[in-house]
């Protein structure tokens, strides 16, 4: 009986609740509405325009106006791991938009940009939370990340929902793309790619024919070493193992110890650096002397080769570019002055803001009362439709939100860095 | 499947090594519940700090050319450094955090031990940047601290803490030795022999010292050993003393043999072993051994014949097994009334 009437109290109380969110949503409305009512006949008059003049006005923008009255700011939101493991990345691609913002020149026809960080953790359901929050802020013009395909998965659709432009520097994952969002952007290769070349440089330039396959059971991770283990096995290679690791742990030996039974003869590893270098510098431990492959993730030289205790040497990663960097060292210079080098996703980041002002620039116009207007649909056509040369190289979106052309480097670890071993270049 | 008797083994001497850990930082989780009844869910980030300090003096160690002229010296005084450290932390989280809950209703210690564990995590990664911004303090336009300091300081924290993972110099290598067909490198043999002759060292505290005596009073009756003149706080004190220590030993072992420290890792150790803890009886200490290690032999053997993905599976599913056959756990005597 008391847990009935706990439940029932409960929904009264979520009945409540729903009704006080509306009843702000409808005073709300009632607000603008009062102060908008010029707008509101703003509106009526442009039907009645269309009959008359027809081209003069503008057509109303399916998705809707991101609108700031004058002395509001602009918000530039970034969504991405800022504490716990990987707040390093977090900070690199905060850091990217500041930079961006500061040499856009910090406002847009008169009103300021200011960075808005949320912490996702790199993981889902925070990033949904800070999705809500982001999707819910009349300021934000668009949104830089998430970080990690894991929570770029769940938030997107959240970015969809609401039309909020999105444009993530590092998520790889395949599936990120093929769900057919028109507000969603990457300035990454997919891991479709990653794969095909890392099969192809195992099976042909090392002459490897049995792989051992690990990931972190991420997304991201468990996403491309199945790519992997697709591509290699296509190419009539054996897969002896498939296994996963638990992240945030430190002694991986028990798995080493199955995926070792099989006696491949290169192992791969889908995850990130510091788990990587545990890896590697477990396999080297239990006696393991074949290649160790890995993707982007693992990618870094603090994290994954100065981690391995001279472990990593020999090993390989992938890592996704794109052709014609403008200007990339003179940038590498003024970011490492102001934040310390770069660590992974500050160059996207900032190519990611970048694009997202310089298209809000072209398609932003001051309505009648001064107040700053940025169709939301425009702003996402004009990102698709305009190319752009950045410090990461010369960006083109695809109708997927996928970069056009893109190239996909091997890197080998030699004397304590990545050495580029083997280019392949995809797209026109 | 045909059985690999010596893929077996190899398991068997991974998962003695996990247990190993996990057993020393059971430890503490056991003996602070034995006296306090409460679990101390920042004994994790003990572990970590252990680590966090003893890399730090580590450092300082090879700074000085201690660690040229003789390794062995600077690997001892690392671990010392690790568990004074660790122990250290583990006292003034008693004395500040705990102490003045003792007498408040149960959940608000746990709920303190949480906010510490976040605090201590956080601690460690923002060090640097908290140095920054505090000797850049100014007043009325002037710097408070000369400019000499702050790059001082600033370069002291971030050898100490910091977002980034941090990283032990490689001192053991991958060398080892063949046992019949399985190899073994040195440093599980280091690590097994560490924890286990530290484990027979605190049974023996426990077991024969007056201040086990005191510990084992406090955990029957707070009060009646009050009245039979034992300074209970003190007791108290000198518990989180010494399983913080263990934990700092685990944490400067884990840096050693594994290279990878940062400031998330005493999540997972912690939760392993707070399981060990209770697999194996919580408030008891050799149930806290045994718990770590049945809980790291059940994931490696586990795994043999399941997917690797199952490991937690099977040994968590080991644990409610366990708990339903005995409530107690492994060497867990009845809980009294009063300790509950």
């Amino acid at each position: 009986m008391k847990i009935k009437r706990y439940t029932l109290f409960s929904l009264l109380l979520i009945v409540v609740l729903l009704l006080a969110a509306c009843g702000g949503n409808t005073t709300d409305t009632g607000d603008t509405g009062n102060t908008g009512d010029t707008g509101n006949t703003g509106d009526t008059g442009n039907t009645g325009n269309t009959g008359d003049t027809g081209d003069e006005m503008m057509e109303e923008d399916p998705w809707g106006y991101i609108t700031f009255a004058p002395g509001e700011s602009i918000k530039l939101a970034v969504s991405s791991a800022l504490a716990g493991g990987y707040a390093v990345y977090g900070q690199d691609m905060v850091n990217g938009v500041e930079l961006a913002i500061e040499d856009f020149g910090g406002e847009l026809m008169g009103f300021p940009i200011i960075v808005e960080a949320g912490d996702d953790g790199c993981e889902g359901a925070p990033a949904v939370t800070v999705a809500e929050q982001f999707s819910a802020d009349p300021a934000v013009l668009g949104v830089i990340g998430p970080m990690c395909s894991g929570s770029v998965f769940p938030a997107s659709d959240i970015y969809a929902g609401n039309n909020v432009v999105m444009i993530t520097p590092s998520s790889t994952a395949v599936i990120i793309t093929a769900r057919g969002y028109q507000n969603l952007f990457r300035t990454v290769a997919n891991d479709d790619l990653q794969a095909e070349v890392t099969a192809g440089f195992l099976a042909e330039d090392k002459g490897v024919t049995t792989l051992g396959i690990m990931h972190d059971q991420s997304l991201y991770g468990e996403g491309i070493a199945q790519a992997i283990s697709d591509k290699f096995e296509a190419g009539g290679g054996t897969v002896t193992a498939f296994e996963g690791i638990t992240r945030g742990e430190t002694d991986y030996s028990a798995v080493i110890s199955e995926v070792l039974a099989g006696e491949p003869e290169a192992v791969y590893f889908g995850g990130m650096d510091a788990e990587g270098a545990l890896l590697i510098n477990q396999l080297r431990a239990a006696g393991f002397e074949g290649i160790f492959f890995g993707p982007d993730g693992i990618k870094s030289k603090p994290t994954f080769i100065d981690a391995s205790g001279g472990a990593a040497e020999g090993s390989f990663a992938t890592f996704g570019a794109v052709a014609g960097a403008v200007g990339a060292e003179d940038w590498a210079t003024r970011f490492a002055e102001k934040y310390g080098d770069p660590v992974a996703y500050g160059p996207g980041s900032y190519d990611s803001a970048t694009i997202i002002l310089q298209a809000a620039e072209k398609v932003a116009f001051l309505d009648a009362d001064g107040n700053l207007k940025i169709p939301r649909f425009a702003l996402a056509e004009m990102i698709r439709a305009t190319p752009y040369e950045g410090v990461t190289g010369a960006l083109q979106f695809t109708e997927t939100g996928d970069l056009a052309k893109v190239s996909i480097t091997v890197f080998e670890v030699v004397d304590g860095d990545f050495i580029e071993v083997k280019t392949v270049d995809f797209g026109e | 499947m045909e059985f690999d008797f010596t893929r077996f083994a190899e398991q068997l001497i991974n998962g003695l090594t996990v247990g190993s850990f996990y057993a020393l930082i059971a430890l503490g989780y056991t003996m602070v519940y034995g006296v306090l009844t409460m679990i101390n869910f920042a004994h994790g980030e003990i572990f970590m700090m252990g680590a966090y300090i003893g890399l730090f003096s580590l450092n300082r160690m090879v700074d000085a050319g201690l660690y040229e002229r003789s390794p062995i010296t600077a690997i001892i005084l690392t671990f010392l450094a690790g568990m004074a450290g660790a122990a250290l932390t583990g006292v003034t989280i008693e004395r500040l955090a705990y102490r003045p809950l003792r007498r408040a209703a149960r959940l608000a210690p746990l709920i303190s031990a949480i906010g510490i564990s976040i605090f201590l995590q956080e601690f460690v990664r923002i060090l640097p940047a908290m140095g920054e911004q505090v000797m850049g303090l100014r007043i009325a336009g002037n710097p408070i601290f000369p400019p000499g300091w702050q790059e001082a300081v600033i370069g002291v924290l971030e050898d100490f803490g910091g977002v980034q993972v941090k990283t032990y110099p490689g001192i053991f290598t991958t060398d080892g030795f063949y046992l019949g067909e399985v190899y073994v490198t040195y440093s599980r043999v280091i690590i097994l022999v560490i924890s286990m002759l530290t484990m027979v060292g605190l049974w023996l505290l426990v077991k024969f010292s007056r201040l086990g005596k005191a510990m084992r009073a406090v955990s029957e009756d707070k009060d009646v050993a009050a009245l039979m003149g034992i300074n209970v706080n003190r007791v108290i004190s000198q518990t989180f003393l010494i399983g913080s220590a263990l934990a700092g030993l685990a944490g400067v072992m884990q840096g050693m043999f594994y290279l990878q420290i940062r400031n998330t890792m005493g999540f997972v150790p912690g939760i392993k072993a707070f399981t060990a803890a209770v697999l194996g009886g919580i408030g008891n200490i050799p149930g806290a051994m045994l718990g770590g290690y049945t809980l790291g032999l059940a994931e490696v053997i586990g795994i043999q014949f399941l997917p690797a993905i199952y490991k937690d599976v099977v040994a968590f599913g080991l644990l409610v097994l366990i708990l339903i056959f005995k409530p107690t756990g492994i060497l867990g005597e009845a809980l009294t009334e009063k300790k509950m």
